[in-house]
């Protein structure tokens, strides 16, 4: 008897009767495409971990699609059958469809990302939905931009007079002139983020539908701003020239005695500061508000937002560290566990550790904030192993029997 | 040397994109629609980790997967870690005829009633996983599985009476 283990989405309506009484097992699903035959062959199989389970008729096209697309009135008429669609990614409707049409030639949708309507047909596209994910309705008549615009001056000038535009995200941050966006723009709706710099709010906010609704960031003018958590060191500085910096996160920096920030840095604007205390007077001075937190973490920091392999003597571990592991970090059993204990002064752990059993003490010792998961070797191994028995099919992102 | 990072994007063919970019990249999307489905910040942040976890626990079975599918990964993992948390409160919502039947009830009784919805006919068991699982209404139900939504009903109130006479 074999398994059928992590599939995207598994398609089993045409599966034929004596390849099913193989099957015992059936997990770590997707989405389970059935047809009522299919679902009597399987009667025993035992079914674990399905994310979405639906029967469709066996003669029934299926769209499967691992990408980002967009329906336009077009692809559908092109549609001659209803069909089931299948999305990993996000599924856009241009706003010239209207809902009979959809009615007509969509029978159901599963989409584990997006799914961004006009406002006409979102009933519809509702009532025919399974959606892990996010469900963006923009205006009716509203020309949409469904991926992160930066306004600007040339921007606007290639717009028709009185355009209506729906923005996924939308960054304000240059100097727009004001009579050139009031004859391009009537109005403006941002479905998901509005980054806008504090002039320009003050002149553009009464042509942004709901404002006071949108998720926004209002920034300095001038500033230089970073969307993500950033970290400063003594080659990555070299890149501000004087800015003031916008981080929508968290700035790590370690410096080099020599270095003075202030002149890279004029102000520093963020979420949250993690430095050593002995850079901390230096950081102090550029911060743009009180109210940013701090974080002290001693130790030179080593980060990981992939997988790192520690192993041997260690023998250029020269200064204390911090390990800061944002992804798989795995301790061989060859590491030089007294080297490791004397020069690792923290762990801040985000994601996966794995270490031999016997060392997980020293591990969990250095731990001083722990959000993500500490495995043992073997325990990790025994998994694998397990996981590879028997085994029909595995890890795929679609499958049809 | 001492340390190794594997580039894992530089082994595979298909796609530059693995777990780990993927997470770093789309992150501030978990975290959006995280807080759309648990309406609270703190929450939303600790299931995206979760989830991001469970990746790693089981980076295996991402080896075939591109952006876009890992991507839908974690929209249904993080779904799915929601409702578990709703089930680890130890309240059980059950829709009968639209009305909720609220019962506070210990793990072992959570087990229990999902070994019975197992045994229920499977007309009756259809019913409640779509209701139950899927959070599907009695219309979006009947047309999934093309029956009136009054017959969804009516199968949905006897699996109640059955699964209440057996708790």
């Amino acid at each position: 008897m074999s398994k059928i283990i992590n599939i995207g989405f598994l398609d089993i309506r045409d599966i034929k009767e004596d390849l099913a009484a193989e099957i015992s097992q059936i997990e770590n699903i997707g989405v389970l495409i059935e047809s009522e035959e299919s679902q009597i062959f399987l009667k025993n199989c035992e079914k674990m971990n399905i994310g979405i389970s639906i029967k469709l008729p066996k003669d029934m096209q299926t769209i499967v699609q691992s990408e980002d697309i967009k329906l336009d009135r077009d692809y559908l008429e092109g549609i001659s059958e209803p069909v089931a669609v299948l999305v990993s990614g996000s599924i856009t409707f241009e706003d010239n469809i209207d809902s009979s049409l959809v009615n007509e030639k969509i029978y159901s949708m599963i989409v584990a990302g997006e799914i961004i309507v006009p406002k006409r047909i979102v009933a519809v596209v509702q009532s025919k939905s399974i959606i892990d994910g996010q469900f963006l309705i923009y205006k009716n008549g509203y020309t949409l931009f469904d991926d992160t615009i930066k306004m600007s001056n040339q921007f606007l000038n290639s717009l028709k007079p009185n355009s209506k535009l729906a923005f996924n995200e939308l960054l304000v941050m240059e100097d727009i002139d004001l009579a050139l966006f009031e004859e391009k723009i009537s109005n403006i709706q941002v479905l998901t983020k509005l980054v806008i710099t504090a002039d320009n709010e003050s002149k553009l906010s009464q042509y942004i539908d709901e404002y006071y609704l949108i998720d926004k960031t209002v920034i300095p003018k001038g500033s230089k701003y970073m969307d993500n958590n950033i970290y400063i060191d003594a080659t990555s500085i070299k890149k501000y020239k004087d800015n003031i910096l916008f981080v929508d996160g968290e700035v790590e920096i370690y410096l080099k005695d020599d270095i003075k920030i202030d002149e890279y840095i004029k102000f520093l604007i963020c979420k949250k500061i993690i430095c050593g205390s002995r850079d901390l007077p230096k950081i102090e001075k550029i911060l743009g508000h009180d109210d940013i937190e701090i974080e002290i973490v001693e130790g030179k920091p080593i980060r990981n937002n992939g997988k790192m392999i520690l192993s041997g003597d260690l023998e250029h571990m020269e200064e204390e560290i911090s390990i800061r592991n944002s992804g798989k970090l795995v301790l061989e059993k060859n590491l030089n566990y007294e080297k490791f204990n004397e020069k690792v002064v923290s762990i801040i752990n985000n994601g996966l550790i794995i270490v031999p059993e016997e060392k997980i003490g020293i591990v969990k010792s250095k731990i001083i904030e722990n959000r993500g998961s500490i495995k043992s070797l073997e325990e990790n191994k025994e998994k694998l192993k397990e996981d590879e028995e028997n085994i029909l099919y595995a890890n795929m992102g679609e499958l049809k029997l | 040397m001492f340390i190794r990072y594997i580039d894992e994007s530089i082994n595979r063919e298909r796609d530059s994109m693995n777990i780990y970019t993927v997470y770093q990249k789309y992150n501030k999307d978990f975290i959006a629609y995280a807080k759309s489905i648990t309406r609270n910040k703190d929450k939303a942040f600790d299931i995206v980790q979760e989830a991001y976890v469970s990746a790693l626990e089981r980076e295996e079975i991402f080896i075939n997967m591109n952006e876009y599918q890992i991507k839908g990964w974690f929209f249904r993992v993080i779904k799915n870690k929601h409702i578990d948390n709703i089930r680890k409160l130890n309240k059980i919502l059950l829709y009968e005829n639209d009305e909720i039947i609220g019962i506070d009830g210990s793990f072992e009784e959570e087990v229990a009633i999902n070994d019975l919805i197992e045994k229920l006919p499977e007309k009756n068991k259809e019913v409640v996983l779509l209701r139950y699982k899927m959070h599907l209404n009695s219309k979006e139900i009947g047309e999934k599985l093309g029956i009136p939504s009054s017959t969804v009903r009516s199968r949905l109130s006897a699996s109640m009476k059955i699964l209440k006479n057996n708790l």
